[in-house]
């Protein structure tokens, strides 16, 4: 036996690379960073309505915020359904992927349940009831720190790198706001959220695209009762 | 070469290996499957680089082995195969693995 029959061996043993990935090929197709990077639009659109139009009723406003998140949410899946599936087929994951799911609903929720804590510290500063020193530096510096450290657990937990970018561009723009009205007198509020969405969805259509390049649509290629 | 020349030529397969493992293409596959729970037919000749019509015949001789489950189902209207290792495929694959591993010196 050959050295390189013997590594070729060694590697279909290697089960924990190929379970790694098979996990990874579901991030080929660049719909997560898409997805992300519509959701800053969506936050960035709500920095576009006049000022003061918040100031009446958020009600109406929370609910168009969440009505487009939702949007978003059911583009992501019909995209998985309709991009991704007929052109790489579907798996049930084993022990390894479920846990690694498993950890990143964990976190998932955790920054879920920061998030409620943050928006009825907000609360209770608007109604009075709680006074901080720096309410402007503090909840930006929350928002990064959460948005840091949500992506960065998501990036080991699931093994995709390119979490990290998003938790950097997500972490950018409530402090870049406050810094940038504090240092230099002026309010980016409008870009702040755009500006870091671009990186996001330039990778996600690069990578999209080449994942389309390469897993050509089999299943209109072939006798639909064997797939 | 005589008959009995061939016959003084060792099997390539060490005695108690699985041949119908050992076979590069359906090594492959069942090392794709003992890593998930089930995958397609398409997933599975996605990530084998195998052919469809490879893959249907690797898929016959494991199932015939009673080593894969191949379900047939709908996903809407559009019909779909799932493979799934059975509990005495995941055992030979381990005992394969495991064979190999000694015979590999590991």
């Amino acid at each position: 036996m050959t050295s390189s029959d013997r590594s070729q061996t060694n590697s279909v043993f290697d089960l924990d690379k190929i379970e790694y990935k098979v996990w990874m090929r579901f991030y080929e197709d660049g719909i997560f960073e898409l997805f992300l990077g519509v959701l800053l639009l969506i936050m960035g659109s709500a920095r576009l309505l006049p000022e003061g139009a918040l100031d009446e009723s958020r009600t109406p406003f929370i609910a168009t915020m969440i009505g487009f998140q939702v949007l978003a949410l059911i583009a992501f899946f019909l995209a998985k359904r309709f991009i991704t599936y007929p052109r790489i087929g579907r798996v049930k994951f084993g022990p390894k992927g479920k846990q690694r799911k498993r950890k990143a609903a964990v976190v998932l929720t955790g920054s879920a349940l920061m998030g409620l804590v943050i928006f009825l510290l907000s609360a209770s500063l608007a109604t009075g009831r709680l006074t901080l020193p720096h309410p402007d530096i503090f909840f930006p510096s929350i928002w990064a720190a959460n948005m840091l450290i949500v992506f960065g657990l998501l990036a080991h937990f699931t093994g995709n790198g390119r979490f990290y970018l998003a938790g950097f561009m997500y972490a950018i723009p409530l402090p870049a706001i406050v810094a940038f009205k504090r240092l230099a007198g002026f309010d980016i509020a409008y870009f702040a959220f755009f500006l870091p969405a671009i990186p996001l969805l330039v990778v996600g259509s690069i990578v999209m695209t080449r994942f389309v390049r390469t897993y050509p649509s089999l299943t209109g290629n072939l006798v639909d009762d064997e797939i | 070469m005589t008959r009995s020349e061939r016959e003084a030529i060792p099997d390539p397969v060490p005695s108690g290996i699985d041949k119908v493992i050992h076979e590069p293409a359906r090594l492959l596959i069942m090392a794709h499957l003992a890593v998930v729970d089930s995958a397609d037919f398409l997933f599975i000749m996605n990530q084998t680089g195998l052919t469809f019509g490879n893959l249907s015949s690797h898929m016959s001789r494991l199932e015939d082995a009673g080593y894969v489950e191949v379900r047939k189902k709908f996903i809407g209207k559009k019909p779909n195969t799932v493979l799934k290792l059975t509990s005495e495929g995941r055992r030979a694959f381990d005992d394969y693995r495991r064979q190999m591993k000694q015979v590999l010196g590991e």
